[in-house]
């Protein structure tokens, strides 16, 4: 079995900076069902558009969420950083994240007026609570 | 970069799978797949046996080992949030019913929560590693490098 246990793959699994909860709503799984579902040309393409907008943003947060396990990874092997000093590549990340994922509600709300109600539910389909 | 097809760890990737074993594998056993919770009890078992090993008093053994229990429990409360709050979140973003506003507040304070967590996770990893001291903390991280038990928990979202 490889193991190519990576920076990369340790950011993955490292859920206390990961990117997986800006990946609400995961943009780039929407363009297919976006391209299937909405008839009108132009409506299609200004969705779509925004959706790959977002997806990029989610892709460079997630860039951030590595570049920040990498920072904390160079230091936690020293016994004398603190936590403070081990915390602050995510400090920064917070801020990312949050503002990544309001933008992604922005996106919610951008569909929302764009879509009607049964194109909505064929790309965002309702889940169990 | 570890040569995909090399089972070795080396010195430092020992080190952070180490350090970010205690957090980021229970975390990641919290939201994984059936199967691999052994996995992260082996890993658990491994930390607490290395733990007795390394004290020098049956009081420091204790000290270790309720430090080590606490990070434990965080961890586990910290991946409990991730995955309720991450699903609660992704039900309400396709609901067309739930305002922006409401999720804009779910989400400020579930980050809230979450920064919080892990703090305290973090907190609670200094203390263990400021009680151990660098050579023994470097002999804890070595005891779990086990690449084959790391594969089996990060192959989950490698």
């Amino acid at each position: 079995m490889p193991v190519g246990i990576t920076l990369a793959t340790l950011a993955g699994i490292f859920l206390l900076t990961s990117g997986d909860d800006a990946s609400l709503l995961k943009p780039d799984t929407l363009i297919d069902p976006l391209q299937d579902t909405v008839k009108d040309p132009e409506r299609r393409s200004e969705a779509i558009a925004a959706v790959r907008a977002a997806a990029g943003a989610v892709a460079l947060f997630n860039d951030a969420a590595r570049t920040a396990v990498e920072q904390y990874l160079a230091m936690v092997g020293d016994t004398s950083k603190t936590s403070a000093q081990l915390e602050t590549p995510f400090r920064g990340l917070d801020t990312y994240r949050r503002a990544v994922i309001h933008d992604l509600i922005g996106l919610r709300s951008m569909l929302a007026s764009l879509l009607t109600e049964s194109e909505w539910r064929n790309v965002l389909p309702p889940k169990e609570d | 970069m570890a040569d995909p097809h090399d089972q070795t760890l080396d010195r430092r990737q020992a080190l952070m799978l180490g350090a970010l074993g205690v957090a980021g594998l229970l975390l990641s056993a919290c939201s994984s797949s059936p199967g691999i919770d052994d996995a992260v009890d082996s890993f658990v078992a491994d930390a607490r046996r290395t733990l007795r090993q390394l004290a020098e008093t049956p009081y420091e053994r204790d000290a270790l080992l309720a430090a080590f229990g606490d990070m434990e429990g965080t961890a586990r409360q910290l991946a409990l949030l991730i995955r309720e709050e991450d699903a609660r979140l992704d039900v309400r973003m396709r609901d067309p019913a739930v305002s922006t506003a409401a999720l804009q507040e779910d989400v400020d304070a579930y980050l809230t929560q979450r920064i919080a967590l892990r703090g305290t996770l973090l907190q609670q990893q200094d203390r263990l590693r400021t009680a151990l001291g660098q050579e023994r903390w470097t002999r804890l991280t070595e005891a779990l490098n086990d690449p084959d038990r790391m594969v089996r928990i990060v192959g989950r979202s490698a």
